[in-house]
């Protein structure tokens, strides 16, 4: 069978419009790592709060799913801040296994809490308007899909701006390049941490606001996405938030596009091979800088 | 009253002890120097003084306020600004970044724009190169910035730690009457050098460190003259 030019145009359209959304859980898990030093395993479970929470505030209140981005960021954001107070906090200069043990723990308490409390039942969320299908020529665009995309680009656009220009978001980059020399200008150093662990997960969380109008809710979604986060950091380079946006967006073109030529079900070994042929070729990832 | 005052403070690294009852103080609108030798503790003590590290025992008042305890950032709040030895740039924020990044305190917030005038007008080659990350600058470059950053802080106390480490002898001339001319700009330092002879000479106030301990305080001129102080450290 020939593969058509509008269908390889497609799954490239496509796999841009996912790939930005996991660019937004991994971006998050990027901002933690770069910023406190911390590998998250709890991303993709906060995303899934905030597919949740997108979805209960249609459902019980006819909240419009882009309506509650605003509140799926800022209620993830305050779990994120009680996280990092209450656990993240007493392990930051712990040896990586209790590191990597605590925030599994996080993990096991947020999946599986939302297990007892939701249900091991898969949901979905349908909307009208946000169900249409647009065509530009032979492209066909899921109004969903590109509506997550665009919000993905603001988000980061805004992320950005808030990194580069703000005197927090200057002091967040200071505190990950050099943690003592940040205390000794005077930047409230915990004050970052919890700042940085919040805006990490309520990214993740806003993608899985998105990701909520166009996937299954289950509250067991998580584990796909958080290896996905891993390959995308590990891949864009430790810590960088713009290669975090890149690869994100690559791994989602690169997913679409061996679906359409290899096979659907191979799709995720397509990518991580990709990932680790990267990594072979630069361990440091991407754009990731020089140790 | 003193603007610093450090009495008997004892520092441990874990259970190992780094200084023993050191006693010192620094007066308003003097240079004071900490000098000696490689390991004897004054870096040490420029950290216990910026809260990095917490005395077991002794105190440190600020103005006559016991700042012993203090957070780091709620002493550079207060008027404390040290800048580290090595420097401890933000290497991949630029040079108007690293400068902001010294601004987020309230106290250097406030007046930021003037002081960065001020701070351009002390080393114009930062003003050129204010687009480009710092991790690029030469080493010269890197401690004009660093002491720039201190100097954003608005501090009533200014702690170099080794300003002139590494850098060319003729850079490390001008290190020496840059401290110079701060301190007629009305600035109160606190100096660490391995360089004894340069430091003294500019010092209002000098105490000599060994091995945790002072061992010798004097003004600048009286420890030139001090037979002990030039037989170990001027090499006389």
């Amino acid at each position: 069978m020939l593969i058509g030019a509008e269908s390889v145009l497609s799954a490239l359209v496509d796999g841009v419009l996912i790939g930005s959304i996991y660019s937004l859980i991994a971006m998050g898990l990027a901002l933690i790592w770069g910023i406190m030093d911390v590998i998250n395993f709890a991303q993709g479970d906060y995303m899934m709060l905030g597919a949740f929470l997108t979805y209960w505030l249609y459902v019980l209140a006819g909240i419009d799913p882009l309506l509650s981005i605003p509140l799926s960021f800022a209620t993830v954001f305050v779990m994120g801040v009680i996280t990092q107070k209450a656990v993240i906090d007493r392990i930051l200069d712990a040896p990586m296994v209790s590191q990597i043990t605590a925030t599994f723990a996080v993990l096991l308490i947020i999946r599986y809490g939302a297990e007892v409390v939701f249900g091991p039942y898969t949901r979905r969320l349908t909307v009208s308007y946000l169900s249409e299908v647009l065509r530009f020529g032979p492209i066909v665009v899921p109004m969903n899909r590109l509506v997550a995309f665009l919000v993905s680009i603001v988000v980061t656009a805004v992320l950005f701006l808030f990194l580069k220009m703000t005197y927090t978001g200057i002091a967040l980059r200071a505190v990950s390049q050099n943690r003592e020399a940040a205390y000794l200008m005077g930047i409230n150093v915990s004050r970052m941490y919890w700042i940085a662990f919040g805006i990490g997960v309520g990214i993740s969380a806003i993608g899985g606001t998105l990701l909520a109008t166009f996937y299954p809710i289950h509250p067991e979604m998580a584990a796909f996405f958080t290896l996905l986060a891993f390959i995308i950091v590990v891949f864009g380079g430790f810590g960088s938030v713009f290669g975090a946006y890149i690869s994100g967006i690559i791994i989602g073109v690169t997913e679409s596009v061996s679906a359409l030529f290899i096979s659907p079900t191979l799709k995720d070994v397509v990518a991580f091979l990709l990932f680790i042929i990267v990594i072979l070729v630069k361990p440091t990832g991407l754009f990731g800088k020089e140790q | 009253m003193s603007l610093l005052e450090v009495k008997g403070i004892d520092v441990f690294y874990g259970e190992i002890q780094a200084l023993w009852g050191v006693t010192f103080s620094v007066e308003k609108g003097t240079i004071t120097s900490i000098l000696g030798a490689n390991g004897a503790g004054k870096t040490t003590t420029l950290k216990t003084i910026s809260g990095l590290l917490i005395p077991r025992r002794g105190t440190i008042k600020l103005n006559g306020e016991d700042i012993t305890k203090e957070e780091p950032h709620k002493r550079v709040e207060m008027g404390i600004a040290h800048v580290p030895e090595g420097r401890g740039l933000f290497p991949r924020l630029t040079v108007l970044e690293n400068l902001k990044a010294a601004a987020y305190t309230k106290r250097a917030r406030e007046k930021f724009h003037d002081t960065l005038e001020i701070v351009y007008n002390h080393f114009p080659i930062l003003k050129e190169r204010k687009d480009q990350l710092a991790g690029t600058l030469s080493g010269g470059e890197q401690q004009m910035l660093a002491i720039a950053r201190g100097l954003i802080q608005r501090p009533l106390l200014l702690m170099l730690d080794e300003p002139s480490l590494g850098l060319a002898p003729k850079l490390v001339m001008e290190v020496f009457l840059l401290t110079k001319r701060l301190k007629e700009e009305g600035y109160t330092i606190l100096l660490v050098e391995q360089n004894v002879y340069q430091a003294l000479r500019l010092s209002d106030m000098a105490y000599i460190l060994e091995i945790g301990r002072i061992v010798r305080k004097g003004t600048g001129e009286e420890l030139l003259g001090d037979e002990a102080v030039k037989r170990a450290y001027l090499g006389l």
